[in-house]
């Protein structure tokens, strides 16, 4: 035994398993010598091209760092989305439930042990990194914050390929979702070389506070989106039937809350920009709905081993619906965000420039589209709810929303020679009728008609769904009061021996 | 003591009733088996049973925990076999069963006693150094066993682990269970090949088209079924001869000739039986032999279930 007892004891089973077969097999074999053997010769051209300048060990470092993006963020990731497959019927981790480890251990240990992997394989490339230090040229400040940085970024991207892995039995789909997870993460590599090559030459930015704010961002968005994933699977491999969208829903508010905060300080400080700071925050509002359409779109009545854990108070129950599972509670979900954002953005005179400036109307605009998009579509696929295909569709709602009202009326126009319409020029189509209202011209009256009209069919489509969550919270709430004072009266009668 | 208790579970897919308002259940030291048709919905119960399905309807209690609302002290006492065990690529048995120790929470020595115990019972000990993967069926049903006893499960649900045994393997599996259920395991068993089931089990419980038919002591269904005790008889004389005779008797109702002989239903008892063959040598039929036809779960089978499939 290679640790102590009580190590070995309290590590991770999944980690330990993964990281023993990720050893015997072949992929991680192959992905490692590879690794190392095009650090070589990368780092042989690399040094060949360069040898006379003085940045030589820029060069070196860059080629270098080519390869070590592509196994951590490329290979190292992928080997996790592979290693974590067969979740279906039958498969591991419905088997897993039966032990006695949780959805969370089960992720965590996957990506430990991803995280493993690319520490062998920065161990491995240490010596062409502390030989690219020893060339002219790199700063060994930004050499390890481009490690660090790596490092968390190859963990977040890990946590994404982990839980997309457990997205969909079905065959097809898992090579569309490979081939998906693939090319993001090609891009990803893309990304990162020349903004490291940026990062070597000019080492003094990483003094700066506006590059440092700019890599802060990026990281709190990664770490974000890999929480998000890392939640959304925990919830995938956890009893279907217990359907908790209860953790991501906190988390979503939790940034919500983080997202209006940064906001606002950075408003504050002198040098910001009012009008970019309005588009950010409309921005940063529309990024917090983009999942909600998964939340909306749940089966709507809550699971029976979800109903035991309802709020025995009754106001902290309605205090909470929204947070709890089912699709009208997830339209309450969402109006709880839009609203927050609606008040604050209103409330708060800084945000309003300029009282000439049409940002309080575009503002309102915005708020009744929001609505629209992440709420019609569920209430109208409610029925369906039940049935994960739909459900999947609604999480994508939004978006075709967005599309299907800017494209179904200029394809009419087309067909009808609808005035400007085939251009998209119609009130349906968000963008257009965006800057109407930003450029404060004459269309105006039609482009409020769609928004208010869209968004009074919306209220009407979620109003039934709506009360039914809160009162199906309410009920299940009165019932475990109910239950609680049956024990109570209970015990009171037969005092414990 | 009742380790399982089926109540009244009912689950849908879709418009199939997979499961329909099915009740049965299984004291210690017994196995049970669950018998019925490719359909019938054994899996389906068998995975409610074991907290991965949950009933539209009705509760199952295991060791007094409820797969509704106690899922997770329904799993620390039961050890599930699926049918299709998932595959570890890469991993040895030895690998295998501490993985399975490890995710049952298993701590310090009590992981490696835990480990050989289940090793020396399934004589798994030749095999430890071989891929999971590169087992053979038999093989790799013993490595699903030892997994599914690590803990020490108070339950096993197994469903159709003797099928594509060959003999043999079929025979040490069920001495396996035997063992079992002598250390007060309760074990319920699923086949639709019911010969490997009728020499172990105690009780069955026959489903189809997601509804139990029957359930019981295979004796006691036999009974119900047929109240008339059925007798098989051969003589020297020939067959036609024999049921003619037969036919003539009272108290005899069904007579079936094949070959040799004549298998026929007596409504009294040992009385009439013994007054028949009585009659018989007197007149002149010289019997060879006489036997009761036990119980036979392939015939309970049979004459339960109908051959709807859903
Ligand atoms: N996840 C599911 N989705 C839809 N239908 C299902 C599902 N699981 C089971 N069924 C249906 O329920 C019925 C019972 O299936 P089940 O697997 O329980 O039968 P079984 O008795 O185990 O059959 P077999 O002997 O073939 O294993 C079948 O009609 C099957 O098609
Ligand atoms: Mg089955």
């Amino acid at each position: 035994m290679i640790f102590p007892q009580w190590i070995d004891d309290r590590l991770n089973p999944i980690l330990v398993k993964e990281v023993r077969q990720a050893l015997r097999g072949r992929y991680f074999k192959v992905t490692y010598g590879l690794t190392l053997i095009a650090a070589t010769l990368v780092g042989i051209v690399c040094l060949l091209a360069a040898v006379n300048d003085e940045s030589v060990g820029q060069t070196y470092f860059l080629g270098i760092y080519l390869c070590m993006a592509t196994a951590m963020i490329g290979l190292v990731p992928f080997q996790a989305f592979v290693a974590a497959s067969g979740s279906g019927r039958g498969g591991q981790s419905e088997l897993m439930q039966l032990t006695a480890l949780r959805p969370r251990q089960i992720l965590a240990g996957g990506l430990l042990a991803s995280f493993v992997q690319s520490g062998l394989v920065l161990a491995a490339l240490a010596p062409f990194l502390a030989l690219s230090f020893l060339l002219p040229g790199v700063d060994l400040s930004v050499l390890i914050f481009v490690v660090l940085y790596t490092l968390l970024f190859s963990a977040c991207v890990s946590c994404v390929t982990l839980s997309a892995s457990f997205l969909t039995e079905n065959r097809l789909l898992r090579v569309i979702v490979m081939v998906f997870l693939g090319g993001w993460q090609f891009g990803l590599v893309s990304a990162a070389v020349p903004g490291v090559s940026e990062l070597v030459e000019n080492s003094s930015e990483l003094q700066d506070p506006e590059v440092q704010v700019i890599f802060a961002i990026f990281a709190g968005l990664a770490i974000f989106i890999a929480l998000f994933a890392f939640i959304g699977g925990t919830l995938r491999i956890s009893h279907p039937e217990e359907n908790r969208s209860t953790p991501l829903r906190v988390l979503m508010f939790g940034f919500a809350l983080a997202g209006l905060a940064f906001t606002f300080v950075g408003m504050r400080s002198p040098h910001a920009e009012a009008e970019g700071f309005v588009l950010a925050y409309l921005a940063l509002g529309f990024a917090m709905l983009l999942p909600s359409g998964i939340f909306a779109g749940e089966s709507e009545r809550l699971g029976r081993r979800v109903q035991v854990t309802a709020p025995k108070n009754a106001l902290v129950a309605l205090l909470v619906t929204p947070f709890m599972p089912g699709g009208g509670n997830g339209a309450l979900f969402n109006g709880l965000i839009l609203a927050l954002f609606g008040s604050i953005m209103l409330l708060f005179p800084t945000v309003q420039p300029d009282a000439d400036d049409p940002w309080a109307e575009l503002f309102i605009f915005c708020f009744l589209w929001g609505v629209t998009a992440f709420n019609l579509p569920t209430a109208l696929l409610q029925r369906w709810s039940n049935h994960m295909p739909v459900r999947v569709l609604s999480a994508f709602s939004p978006g075709l929303f967005f599309a299907g009202t800017a494209l179904v009326p200029a394809f009419i126009g087309l067909m009808f020679e609808g005035g400007n319409w085939g251009q998209f020029e119609h009130p349906f189509c968000f963008p257009w009728a965006f800057e109407r209202l930003a450029q404060n011209d004459s269309f105006q009256k039609p482009v409020w008609i769609v928004a208010v009209g869209m968004f009074v069919i919306t209220l009407l489509a979620n109003l039934k769904r709506v009360l039914r969550g809160l009162g199906e919270v309410q009920r299940v709430s009165k019932l475990r009061r109910e239950n609680q004072a049956r024990v109570d009266a209970f015990e009171k009668e037969v005092p414990a021996a | 003591m009742k380790i399982l208790d089926v109540q009244s579970i009912s689950r849908s897919f879709g418009s199939v009733k997979a499961v329909d308002n099915v009740s049965f259940s299984v004291s210690a030291g017994e196995i049970c088996g669950f018998i019925g048709p490719n359909g019938a919905g054994k899996t389906t119960t068998m995975r409610i049973c074991s907290t991965l399905e949950l009933p539209d309807s009705g509760d199952v209690l295991v060791g007094g925990c409820s797969v509704l609302a106690d899922p997770r002290g329904v799993t620390r006492q039961i050890g599930f076999m699926p049918d299709a065990y998932a595959s570890e690529q890469n991993t040895p048995v030895r690998d295998y069963l501490e993985f399975h120790a490890r995710a049952q929470g298993l701590r310090g020595p009590a992981r490696g006693k835990a480990i050989r115990s289940v090793i020396d019972f399934t004589g798994l000990k030749p095999l430890l150094d071989k891929e999971v993967l590169a087992l053979s069926k038999g093989m790799r049903q013993r490595a699903g066993l030892a997994v599914t006893l690590l803990h020490d499960p108070s339950l096993l649900i197994l469903d159709e682990p003797a099928a594509g045994l060959d003999p043999r393997a079929r025979v040490e599996l069920r001495e396996l269970l035997s063992v079992l259920a002598e250390m007060g395991k309760a074990v319920l068993i699923s086949s639709h090949i019911l010969t490997e089931l009728s020499e172990i089990c105690d009780v069955v419980a026959v489903i189809e088209a997601g509804r139990i038919r029957a359930s019981g002591r295979v004796t006691d269904i036999q009974k119900q079924l047929s109240p008339d005790a059925l007798y098989y008889m051969r003589c020297i004389s020939s067959v036609e001869l024999l049921q003619r005779f037969l036919l003539e008797q009272p108290g005899v109702d069904k007579v079936r000739a094949d070959k040799q002989g004549c298998v026929f239903s007596l409504a009294e008892g040992d009385q009439a039986l013994a007054d028949l063959l009585g009659r018989a040598v007197t007149q002149g039929l010289r019997p060879l032999e006489m036997r009761p036809l036990t119980a036979d779960l392939e015939e309970v089978f049979l004459s339960l279930t109908e051959g709807v499939v859903q």
